[in-house]
C-alpha cells in the first residue's frame, strides 16, 4: 500500500464519519422498533432508549395472539395478491392496446389513464365510498380490491407503456407475418418483455395496498376481516401505552415489507424514480 | 416460431415498400385493430371510469351544493362553498398557515439535507448500498408504523427525546412534543422529514449520476476541488433536479395526510390541522361534503397546475440527458 492510497483513503473518513452518524439518526427510529419488541413491558419505562437487559419473546407472542395476526396476514396477503395481480393484467392490456394504436385516440386514452397519478384520492373517498355501498361491496373484499385496482392502475399504465414502446416495431411486423394475433401478440411478446415494469409496479403499488389503512378502515369494519394496518391500529386502541406489545406488532407488520425492500431495492429506486420524473 | 424464419419474412416483407406500409398501416393506425384496441383497454377504462373518475366528477360537482352525510339529496349553492372559502373561514386559514409552514421546511430543510447526503453517497463504493438502505428504508413502512414509533419516541414520560434530554443533563427542556400547542406542528413535521428524506435522495442521486466525469476532472484540473467543484460544477448542472425536489415538496405539502391523520388528528387545538386533513375533517367528520369538495376542487386546481410546471421541468431533465 502506497502513499498515495493511504492519503485517499485518510481523505474518506471525515465523510464516512458524517455518513455513519446521520445513518445513525436515520436507523434510530427503526432500531427503537426491534428494541421495544424485545423488552418486558416494565422495562420499556425505565430503560425507554437502550438495549434490552431482560430480552424476551412474550411480546409477539402475546401479540400475536391478542391481535390475532394469523387472520390479519392471511387478509393482508389475500388483498395485495389479488388486486395487484388483476391490476398486472389489466394494465399491461391497456398498455399494450395504446401502444399499438399510434393515434390521438390512443394517446388520448393514455393520457385521460395516467393523469390518475396526479389525483389525491383521500379527497374523493365520500364518492367513492359512495360507489362502493352502491355496489353493495361494503365490508367485503371485492369492494377494497376494485378501488386497489383502479387506484393502482393510472401508474402501472405509465410504467409498462413507457417500456412496452421500446419493443421494435420489426418484431411486431414480423410476428404478425408469422400469423401471430392481437392478442397472442400481447401474451407472447410484450408482456413477456414488460417484465422489468412490471416487476416494478408490484413493488411500489404492492407496498402502497399493503401499507394502506384508509380504505380498509372505511370499507371493512367487520373485525374479522381487518387487515395487518386496521389490525394493529386497533391493536393500539386497546393497548395504548403497552409499547412492547404495540412494538412488537409493528414489526410483525413491517417485517416482510423490509425484507421485500432489502431484495428489491433496485426495482423501489428506479420507480420511484421513474414516478417522480412522469 | 423459430427465430430465423422470422428473421427471413421480415426481409421479404420489408424488400417491398409498397406491401411493408400498408402492413404498417393496418398495424399502428388501421381500423381493423381500433376494435381490438378498445376491447383491450376497456377493462382498465371501466374500473377507472367507476372508482376513478366518477367519484372525482361528483366532488366537482359537490362542490356547487350543499352536500352534507351520504343520503340527503344535494341542491345547488352556487359558488357559496368557494365564497365561504375566501371569506376566511378561521380553521381553514390555520390549516393554510400550518401547511405553509410545513412547505418551509420540506422546501428548504429536506431540500439541502437531502443534497448535502446525496453528494456524499455519490461514488460512496464500499458501505454505499448499506447506507443507501438505511436512508430509504423510511419510504417503504406503513404509515401506521411510522406514526407508533415516532408517537412512543414523543411520549412526555417515557419517550427517547425526554430520556436523552435528562441523561444529558437538559431535563429542562423536556416537553409534551405532540401535546403543546406550539411544538405539535414541528414534531409532526420532522416526522416527515425522516420519512421523506430518502426520496429527495433518490432523485439527486439519479441527478448526479448524470454530470459526466470529465466535467468534474476537468474542473479539478483547473484547481477546483471541494466545495469549489460543489459550488461550481455541480449545483448549476443540479438545478433541474432541485426544481423537480422543490415542486414535489410543495405538492407533497398539498397532499400531506396520514401522519396527522393518525398521529394528532389536527389537535391540540387545529395546531397540526393541514390542508388536506382539514378537507378530510369538513368531509368525513363534520359531514359538509359539499363545502369539503369546494375545498378539495381548489387544491385539485393547484395540483394541476404545479403538474404542468413539473412536467416543463421534466422536459428539460429529459432535453439535457439526451444532449449529453
Amino acid at each position: 500500500m502506497n502513499g498515495r492510497t493511504l492519503s485517499r483513503m485518510a481523505r474518506r473518513i471525515p465523510v464516512n464519519v458524517l455518513l455513519v452518524v446521520l445513518s445513525i439518526l436515520m436507523i434510530y427510529p427503526l432500531v427503537i422498533i426491534v428494541i421495544t419488541a424485545f423488552k418486558p413491558n416494565l422495562e420499556v419505562l425505565t430503560n425507554p432508549t437502550g438495549l434490552p437487559q431482560n430480552p424476551t419473546f412474550d411480546n409477539f407472542v402475546t401479540s400475536w395472539v391478542e391481535a390475532g395476526f394469523a387472520n390479519l396476514f392471511a387478509n393482508s396477503i389475500l388483498l395485495t395478491l389479488v388486486s395487484m395481480t388483476v391490476a398486472t393484467f389489466v394494465a399491461a392490456l391497456a398498455s399494450y392496446a395504446i401502444v399499438r394504436q399510434a393515434t390521438r385516440i390512443g394517446s388520448g386514452v393514455y393520457l385521460l389513464l395516467a393523469a390518475g397519478i396526479f389525483l389525491p384520492m383521500q379527497l374523493a373517498l365520500v364518492p367513492q365510498f359512495r360507489v362502493v355501498r352502491d355496489l353493495g361491496l361494503i365490508n367485503n373484499y371485492a369492494g377494497v380490491i376494485l378501488l386497489y385496482i383502479a387506484g393502482a392502475l393510472p401508474f402501472g399504465v405509465f410504467l409498462m407503456a413507457a417500456f412496452m414502446r421500446q419493443v421494435p416495431k420489426e418484431i411486431v411486423e414480423a410476428a404478425t407475418i408469422d400469423g401471430a394475433g392481437y392478442f397472442q401478440l400481447f401474451w407472447r411478446i410484450f408482456f413477456p418483455l414488460g417484465r422489468p415494469a412490471i416487476a416494478t409496479f408490484w413493488v411500489l403499488q404492492g407496498v402502497g395496498v399493503w401499507n394502506d389503512y384508509l380504505v380498509p378502515q372505511l370499507l371493512l369494519t367487520d373485525p374479522s376481516k381487518r387487515t395487518l394496518t386496521t389490525g394493529v391500529l386497533y391493536f393500539k386502541a386497546q393497548y395504548l401505552a403497552d409499547w412492547g406489545n404495540i412494538m412488537a406488532a409493528v414489526l410483525i407488520m413491517s417485517l416482510p415489507i423490509l425484507l421485500l425492500f432489502v431484495f428489491a431495492q433496485r426495482y423501489f429506486v428506479s420507480g420511484l424514480y421513474a414516478g417522480a420524473v412522469k | 416460431m423459430s427465430s430465423t424464419r422470422v428473421e427471413d419474412i421480415r426481409v421479404l416483407a420489408l424488400d417491398d415498400p409498397q406491401r411493408t406500409r400498408s402492413l404498417r398501416e393496418r398495424l399502428w393506425t388501421g381500423r381493423s385493430s381500433t376494435g381490438k384496441f378498445w376491447i383491450a383497454v376497456s377493462p382498465a377504462l371501466l374500473l377507472y371510469l367507476v372508482f376513478t373518475v366518477y367519484p372525482m366528477l361528483q366532488v366537482v360537482v359537490a362542490s356547487f351544493t350543499d352536500a352534507r352525510g351520504f343520503n340527503r339529496p344535494w341542491e345547488f349553492v352556487g359558488l357559496e362553498n368557494f365564497a365561504r372559502i375566501f371569506s376566511g373561514d378561521p380553521v381553514l386559514m390555520e390549516a393554510v398557515g400550518n401547511t405553509a409552514i410545513y412547505a418551509f421546511f420540506k422546501i428548504v430543510v429536506q431540500t439541502v439535507v437531502a443534497f448535502l447526503i446525496a453528494v456524499l453517497l455519490h461514488r460512496q463504493l464500499m458501505l454505499g448500498n448499506i447506507y443507501r438502505a438505511i436512508f430509504f428504508a423510511p419510504m417503504v413502512i406503513s404509515p401506521v408504523a411510522i406514526v407508533f414509533v415516532w408517537s412512543f419516541m414523543y411520549d412526555p414520560t417515557s419517550g427517547t427525546f425526554n430520556t436523552i434530554l435528562e441523561s444529558i443533563g437538559l431535563g429542562a427542556f423536556a416537553q409534551d412534543w405532540l401535546g403543546n400547542y406550539d411544538l405539535a406542528l414541528y414534531s409532526v413535521i420532522l416526522v416527515d422529514l425522516w420519512s421523506g428524506l430518502g426520496f429527495n435522495i433518490v432523485i439527486f442521486l439519479a441527478g448526479l449520476s448524470t454530470i459526466p466525469s470529465e466535467i468534474l476532472e476537468a474542473a479539478k484540473v483547473d484547481g477546483a476541488r471541494g466545495w469549489k467543484s460543489l459550488r461550481y460544477i455541480t449545483l448549476p448542472l443540479m438545478i433541474p433536479s432541485i426544481g423537480l425536489v422543490l415542486v414535489l415538496a410543495i405538492n407533497g405539502a398539498l397532499r400531506a395526510f396520514d401522519t396527522v391523520y393518525l398521529m394528532t388528528r389536527g389537535g391540540p387545538g387545529n395546531s397540526t390541522q393541514l390542508y388536506m386533513t382539514q378537507v378530510f375533517q369538513e368531509g368525513m367528520v363534520n359531514n359538509n361534503f359539499g363545502y369539503a369538495s369546494a375545498m378539495a376542487v381548489l387544491v385539485l386546481v393547484v395540483l394541476i397546475a404545479i403538474a404542468a410546471a413539473q412536467n416543463r421541468l421534466n422536459n428539460r431533465i429529459a432535453a439535457e440527458e439526451g444532449n449529453r
